[in-house]
């Protein structure tokens, strides 16, 4: 049976070089079955088994289309998540699976509520910066920049320890969020270039067995490479 | 308007603190105006502005454009003051009019041409209140400072004054939408004859109809969003004022009110082609004649910090500022390498030193940059200096090209030591604004090739 690999609405989910992971899985794993979605198209997981499910951050007007898009396969989507199927939501996206993002101005934009988590946001104050932590038991290293705070319920776990920047929020040193085989991070980005260990997690999930990554040497490489420079004291976290 | 003591110690203490750093050689384009603004935020609101006030803004060419409109207004008789050597955020333009007003806040000149950072808008428009601003384009650029276009737009679209006149690229479905119930006065480049489009980019920031969301249909693009397209509600791109029919023999052929006019070319890159059209529309709009705004064009050069060209041992060397972290302009780079005749080699120098200072820098951008257009077999060499070697490494494996062309080093200045001249015709050199002293250096190297 072929593996298949949907990534959602990738011609308005993808500010920040984020269709790069789409890319590199397409080249680590040539032999699945890739299906990209439009936002104006029925997703293909609501009549079809998916073997994982790729979506990257977008505005925030996007974010409102996005979750009246996805609001009718709310319930197809939490089957999904139960079954163990892979998400892998980052930047804002993994937003729209939570409550609510809480808008300084006092509007709430109401989301999936799938998730034990909600967001605050403020748009005049942008926030960027590295982050440096470990996931069961590989180092994660990514990036983000966000207008948003992320708050977890007490029942759900977080993705990342961080050991250098910034949790989901300013007080927190946890980061993204984990159900089943649902990564949700606010890391940006070509997460899964910038992390070969993490891809090949994702990989064996998918597969049930090692693979090679493409351009493995070259990409273990530049990420021991990033690792020893965050590493660095006189590297700052913004 | 009745002025505060506050505003007038400003001025003075600025002048003094501008004649201090002077004479130290100290450049005064950003400082005097950060300390004045601290010591009185409410400071640019109090001047009485020159009688034209022109803004310049938009993620790619505003500075181009602005020292276009510059140099139009001042052929034309304009006594004009601008920031083309200085800062273009709030602390740079409080700097400039600090230094060019009187100590009562008014100004001898008449004309005050000003580049404005798009993000810092707010800062600036609503308080120096232009007669007219100029919109080059709104693409993605930085995504740490600029996050995205639909921000960027709603910054500039929240502050735009009431009376402001509007020259707004028609081509640009997102900048073209801004302050809607303005004045505004559209240019664009139609499908030109023989035109070789870049469609095959990785990212195009509009692809749905902001009025009813279904997907718009383009009847042409020039690269990533810009081109006209319209929607089956009966949305569409707006009619064109300043529309550019030709760029043939160096001259742009822009037809308005069904007459031609004809404008010299700095060069043939259709992101000039729509810098001299916003510089154009602008300076016909506000009222000089076609024949005075052709004879200043006729003049017009492009500073060398941003295209150069010179010899080195037989080969011809092109320089193209390239713009770090915005992805566009960097595309827009790869694709003008792509178009060049001859083998290639392609030096790269674009780490962003500012970020690398402070922090790491967040390579995203360079998987949303059109490293693709690199991939031709004229294209023998491509040498990427800096820090985050290893990083371009794997985008440009990742982007199809052979690894035996790549060479990637730390060193920025190392580069042109990795050169095979017997491979190529040509090199060309991209490289960001804050690579100017290794750029510098590399050209050294290359002026010693035999």
């Amino acid at each position: 049976m072929s593996i298949i690999i949907e990534e959602l609405f990738p011609e308005v989910c993808n500010l920040f070089g984020d269709t790069g992971n789409m890319r590199y899985l397409k080249l680590c794993l040539p032999e699945a079955e890739y299906i990209s979605t439009k936002l104006n198209d029925t997703p293909y997981f609501a009549e079809h088994d998916v073997n994982m499910i790729y979506m990257g951050p977008m505005t925030e007007q996007t974010q409102i289309n996005v979750i009246k898009r996805l609001l009718p396969y709310k319930d197809r989507i939490a089957d999904l998540i139960n079954k163990g199927t892979i998400f892998l939501m980052t930047g804002n996206s993994h937003e729209i699976f939570g409550k609510s993002i809480k808008d300084k101005d006092g509007s709430i934009t109401e989301c999936l509520g799938l998730i034990d988590f909600y967001a605050t946001r403020n748009m005049m104050n942008r926030f960027s910066g590295l982050i440096l932590g470990t996931y069961d038991d590989i180092e994660i290293v990514g990036f983000r920049a966000q207008f948003t705070n992320g708050y977890l319920g007490e029942n759900i776990e977080h993705f990342v320890n961080v050991t250098k920047g910034e949790g989901m929020n300013n007080d927190s040193k946890c980061e993204g969020f984990v159900k089943n085989n649902f990564f949700g991070t606010y890391i940006l980005g070509p997460i899964l270039v910038l992390n070969p260990y993490f891809t090949k997690k994702i990989l064996y999930k998918l597969c049930g067995e090692e693979k090679k990554l493409a351009f493995e040497q070259e990409v273990i490489k530049a990420y021991h490479s990033r690792i020893e420079d965050f590493k660095d004291n006189h590297v700052g976290i913004h | 308007m009745k002025k505060p003591f506050r505003f007038y110690i400003s001025v003075l203490g600025a002048k003094i603190m501008i004649k201090l750093m002077r004479l130290m050689k100290r450049n005064a384009t950003n400082l005097p105006g950060e300390i004045m603004l601290i010591f009185y935020p409410d400071l640019l609101k109090y001047f009485d502005m020159p009688k034209n006030v022109i803004a310049v803004t938009g993620t790619n060419g505003k500075t181009t454009v602005s020292n276009m409109i510059g140099n139009i207004l001042k052929a034309n008789g304009y006594d004009i003051i601008n920031n083309s050597f200085g800062g273009n955020v709030d602390t740079g333009i409080a700097s400039l009019l600090l230094d060019n007003c009187t100590l009562k806040g008014g100004f001898k000149k008449d004309t005050a041409v000003l580049e404005v950072d798009e993000r810092s808008a707010a800062r600036v428009l609503p308080y120096v209140k232009p007669d007219w601003l100029v919109c080059t384009n709104l693409q993605r650029d930085s995504m740490k400072r600029n996050a995205h276009t639909e921000f960027i737009f709603n910054i500039l679209n929240n502050n735009i004054p009431e009376k402001t006149k509007l020259i707004l690229n028609g081509d640009d479905l997102i900048s073209s939408r801004l302050a809607e119930k303005n004045p505004r006065t559209y240019f664009g480049i139609d499908r030109l004859e023989n035109e070789n489009p870049t469609l095959d980019n990785l990212i195009c920031d509009i692809v749905n109809c902001p009025v009813c969301g279904n997907k718009l249909e383009f009847s042409f693009r020039h690269y990533n969003h810009i081109g006209r397209a319209e929607c089956s509600c009966g949305f569409s791109s707006p009619n064109i004022d300043f529309d550019v029919k030709a760029s043939e023999n160096n001259e742009a052929v822009i037809m308005h009110d069904g007459k031609e006019e004809r404008y010299k070319l700095p060069n043939n890159r259709i992101t000039d082609l729509y810098n001299t059209a916003a510089a154009v529309t602008f300076s016909r709009t506000f009222g000089l004649s076609y024949e005075q705004v052709a004879k200043a064009m006729s003049e017009v050069k492009v500073v060398k910090s941003r295209y150069d060209s010179f010899n080195a041992g037989g080969k011809e060397v092109l320089v193209s500022l390239a713009k770090g972290q915005n992805p566009v302009a960097c595309s827009g780079v790869c694709d003008f390498i792509r178009r060049e005749s001859g083998n290639k080699a392609v030096i790269m120098i674009l780490e962003d030193l500012y970020d690398s200072k402070r922090t790491s820098e967040n390579i995203a951008w360079i998987y949303e940059t059109d490293f693709e257009f690199l991939k031709g077999d004229d294209i023998k060499q491509i040498i990427v200096g800096g820090k985050r070697a290893d990083d371009y490494m794997v985008r440009l494996l990742i982007a199809g090209i052979d690894k035996e062309k790549i060479v990637c080093c730390r060193n920025e200045t190392d580069t042109p030591g990795y050169l095979k001249p017997e491979l190529f015709d040509k090199l060309i050199i991209m490289y960001d604004l804050f690579n100017v002293e290794s750029l510098n250096s590399i050209k050294e190297q290359l002026k010693n090739w035999r």
